[in-house]
């Protein structure tokens, strides 16, 4: 049995309990959730009815165990019906009553003799005929299901069967979700859905579930909001109903669970995280992150979260800048012997991903002959003896010849053996013609200088596909960021600039900005290339100077005399410390006690002039109050002015903004700086450390 | 205006490459072709490039002489870069490429010349 009683449940909820798909809301965005279900079940069973014996209308009721009725769903019944939707008083004289205290049907043929004999809960000319029938979970009534003919039905004993059997599902299931306590009374929830639904951040409003003994066993999802999305990928709408360790069993392990009841407890609103959330449920990623902030709602929760890797958007942006790049990646895992391959791999080998990825050995049959020994060779050495990979080959793929580049780095166990292979696969074939059309282009629109302006329109597109600024500080662990990019003012000088910001999946926080020599759109692809390359790379490592070191070899091979200059950092909430590497960049600034410092460079060159070469890395204490600032030189660089004018401004702007604001910061800084050089395309990425809790 | 380079073969084999006023954006992909070119022809045993004349150098600046670099490597060549102003000295330090092409640092009583540039990074605040 289950360990809850309904009649201690105090979550006055409207919608039932871990749903069967059926019971999912159809009709997103309006309406109580309560009538979503119901609705949906009365609709079917009157449907069924219908067909059986001409029924016109459904009515599903709650039996309370104070007494009263309350219409939870209906169909075929007018509006104005509807709307008086609960607390029918159980009048000894109503009809209704009768079904529930005899838990037997009631079969009302005639409305005259109906109305003479009982008051009728829902009173209505058109309906001639009407039955009752009680739903019951175990040896008490729960519900009523309610069935009215438009037509006089005379109920004989084949009429009766056929509804009661028809019935018969639709009772149970009803019977199951109203003794379960997920559904017991107050309609409180619609209105806080209807809240719910305009809001544009993820939250949701949990009741509790207790046991007798009074404890809190579980949680239900009374509302939730559209913008929500849970670990599994379930929309807001599709949540309302289910419970909370049903879905979310981690929950009961995180520090979420304690915050719950504290808060249930005292009332006082709590903040949790940012907190990895392992998952054990299969098909829900094992690792996400998220921060959640928890009120008290009436007797249950209001709960909204933040999640922060973000990893849909990512996902997107990723997707974008492979197609740009001509770049995808690969993984395999040796062990399980399982390959996982990127949009873009599909799409350089013209596959379609349903199929899956090739094996090696077709990839390997697909190289010109004279090309493949050698990439047999890099793979066996890869694979064997853990050699990175960075080979060229040519591939007859859908008719036509490929220029191929595959990079790979091999993950080795202590006794040398290979359990997975990262990599990337660049598809190099359209570059030469992509090179040739773009300088064409450029030297047309060098030209026609009237044409600057379109140059410039093409360039901020592409600079907002490649790199979306988002308009507003946002959260990842630890850290909230702010981003701010200033175009150049000369129209065709826009493009070098990027940055990265990502939730890593040990927990800390990869923070990056980059600038790549030139401007337009061969600039603007090399960083498409670069933040890709970036993004792909740290599934193999976190450590700011190895990926420093391998983005330098990808400039370097892919990139005949291309430059880049970059700063990468990683911030660890827990050590409240960051670690960062530059690559010819100039130096973050990092403002402690409202006085903004440079942090000392450690070595390293600028990115693409050596194929070989290593960086070194540097940490930086770094807490709550304090403000990190990454830029590129446009920021403090101007002709005939020297670099520590510009930092002064700067610094001056940084402790100006956190005087002004002390908690928020962020908008007032990036809002207040500007490029020195209006020549020159500007990126700024701000950051603080989020209180810890 | 003048043109911001001039390409000299020394006799010896080496290449000199001298740079005038600013180079930047609006000329560095052109001088870049032109080095190329010469390269290619003269199949030089040492590129020396000569910064005394250069007013600024940008990032594409900065990326033309990285292309000499691995022009001079891709012919076993010596590669140096000579005589740069304190500012573009600045410049090639801050990208790491002073080390990298053995530069000197101007000697003091050069133009722009600041007693303590070595510190790695600017002071900054107050």
């Amino acid at each position: 049995m289950s360990p809850i009683e309904p009649g201690r449940i105090r979550s006055q909820a409207s919608a039932g309990q871990a749903a069967p798909a059926a019971a999912r809301p159809d009709a997103p965005g309006c309406g109580a959730p309560a009538a979503r279900w119901a609705d949906a079940e009365a609709a079917r069973l009157r449907d069924r009815l219908a067909a059986a014996t001409g029924a016109a209308s459904v009515i599903l009721m709650a039996a309370e165990r104070d007494g009263t009725l309350r219409i939870i769903g209906a169909a075929g019944v007018p509006a104005d019906l509807i709307v008086q939707r609960y607390r029918v008083p159980r009048d000894a004289d109503a009809a209704v009553a009768a079904a529930v205290t005899g838990c037997r049907p009631v079969w009302l043929p005639d409305l005259d003799s109906a109305r003479e004999r009982y008051r009728l809960a829902v009173d209505r000319d058109e309906w001639r005929s009407r039955a009752w029938l009680p739903v019951r979970s175990g040896d008490r009534v729960v519900g009523l299901i309610g069935v009215f003919w438009e037509r006089p039905c005379g109920f004989d004993a084949a009429t009766r069967r056929a509804v009661a059997r028809t019935a018969a599902t639709a009772g149970r299931r009803l019977g199951e979700r109203l003794a379960s306590g997920a559904d017991d009374g107050w309609d409180g929830w619609v209105n806080v859905q209807s809240v719910l639904d305009m809001l544009p951040v993820a939250a949701a409003v949990l009741s509790p579930l207790r046991d007798d003994a009074g404890e809190v066993v579980d949680y239900l999802i009374q509302a939730a909001s559209p913008a929500g999305v849970d670990v599994a990928g379930r929309r807001g709408p599709e949540m309302i109903g289910l419970r909370v360790l049903t879905c979310y069993p981690s929950v009961r392990d995180s520090p979420v669970w304690t915050a719950y009841q504290q808060v249930l407890a005292d009332a006082r609103p709590r903040e949790v995280g940012p907190f990895t959330y392992v998952e054990a449920v299969e098909g829900v990623p094992a690792e996400t992150s998220y921060s959640v902030r928890v009120s008290r709602l009436g007797s249950g929760l209001l709960v909204s979260w933040v999640r922060h890797d973000e990893r849909q958007r990512q996902e997107e942006r990723v997707a974008l800048a492979e197609r740009l790049g001509n770049l995808g990646w690969f993984d395999r895992d040796l062990l399980a012997d399982r390959t996982e391959w990127s949009d873009q791999v599909y799409r350089i080998y013209h596959r379609d991903p349903v199929a899956g990825p090739l094996s090696l050995e077709a990839i390997a049959e697909l190289a010109l002959p004279e090309d493949a020994p050698g990439f047999v060779a890099a793979v066996t050495a890869l694979t064997g003896r853990g050699e990175p990979m960075n080979v060229g080959f040519r591939a007859r793929v859908g008719g036509a010849v490929k220029y191929l580049r595959a990079y790979a780095e091999a993950v080795r166990d202590a006794t040398g053996r290979t359990l997975r292979v990262y990599g990337m696969v660049q598809d190099l074939t359209a570059r030469e013609v992509d090179r040739e059309r773009l300088g064409h282009a450029q030297r047309e629109l060098a030209e026609h200088r009237r044409n600057l302006e379109a140059e410039h329109r093409l360039a901020v597109e592409l600079q907002q596909i490649i790199l979306p600024v988002p308009d507003a500080p946002w959260d990842l662990p630890g850290l909230r960021v702010a981003i701010r990019y200033l175009p150049a003012e000369q129209l065709a000088r826009i493009g070098g600039d990027w940055y990265h910001a990502t939730a890593l999946p040990d927990g800390q926080t990869l923070l990056a900005i980059g600038d790549v020599a030139g401007h337009g759109l061969p600039a603007a692809a090399t960083m498409a290339r670069l933040r890709h390359a970036l993004a792909a790379l740290t599934t193999t490592t976190t450590d700011p100077a190895e990926l420093l070191r391998l983005l330098n070899r990808v400039l370097f091979d892919t990139d005949d005399g291309a430059t880049a200059t970059a700063v990468v950092a990683c911030y660890d909430p827990v050590r409240q410390l960051l670690t960062w590497a530059q690559a010819g960049h100039p130096a973050p600034l990092l403002a402690r006690g409202g006085e903004p410092v440079a942090l000392s460079r450690p070595g390293g060159l600028l990115l693409g002039a050596i194929r070989e070469t290593s960086y070194e890395t540097a940490t930086a204490p770094m807490s709550a109050g304090d403000v990190l600032l990454l830029y590129t030189d446009g920021l403090v660089e101007r002709p005939g002015r020297t670099v520590e004018e510009g930092l002064e401004r700067v610094a001056a702007t940084i402790t100006e903004a956190i005087r002004g604001a002390p908690d928020q910061p962020l908008a007032r800084l990036i809002g207040g700086l500007h490029q020195a050089n209006p020549g020159d395309d500007t990126c700024v990425l701000a950051a603080r450390p989020l209180v810890a809790r | 205006m003048d043109e911001p380079v001039r390409i000299s073969e020394q006799g010896d084999g080496t290449l000199e490459v001298a740079l005038f006023g600013d180079i930047d954006f609006a000329n560095a992909s052109t001088i870049r072709e032109t080095v190329r070119a010469v390269v290619a022809e003269a199949a030089p045993t040492a590129i020396r490039v000569d910064l005394a004349a250069v007013t600024f150098l940008d990032s594409s600046g900065i990326a033309l002489l990285v292309t000499a670099h691995r022009l001079a490597a891709g012919l076993g060549a010596r590669y140096s870069v000579v005589n740069p102003t304190s500012t573009v000295y600045e410049h090639l330090r801050l990208t790491g490429l002073a080390g990298l092409f053995g530069v000197a640092r101007p000697t003091a009583g050069g133009p722009r010349d600041v007693p303590g540039a070595d510190r790695s990074s600017p002071p900054v605040g107050r």
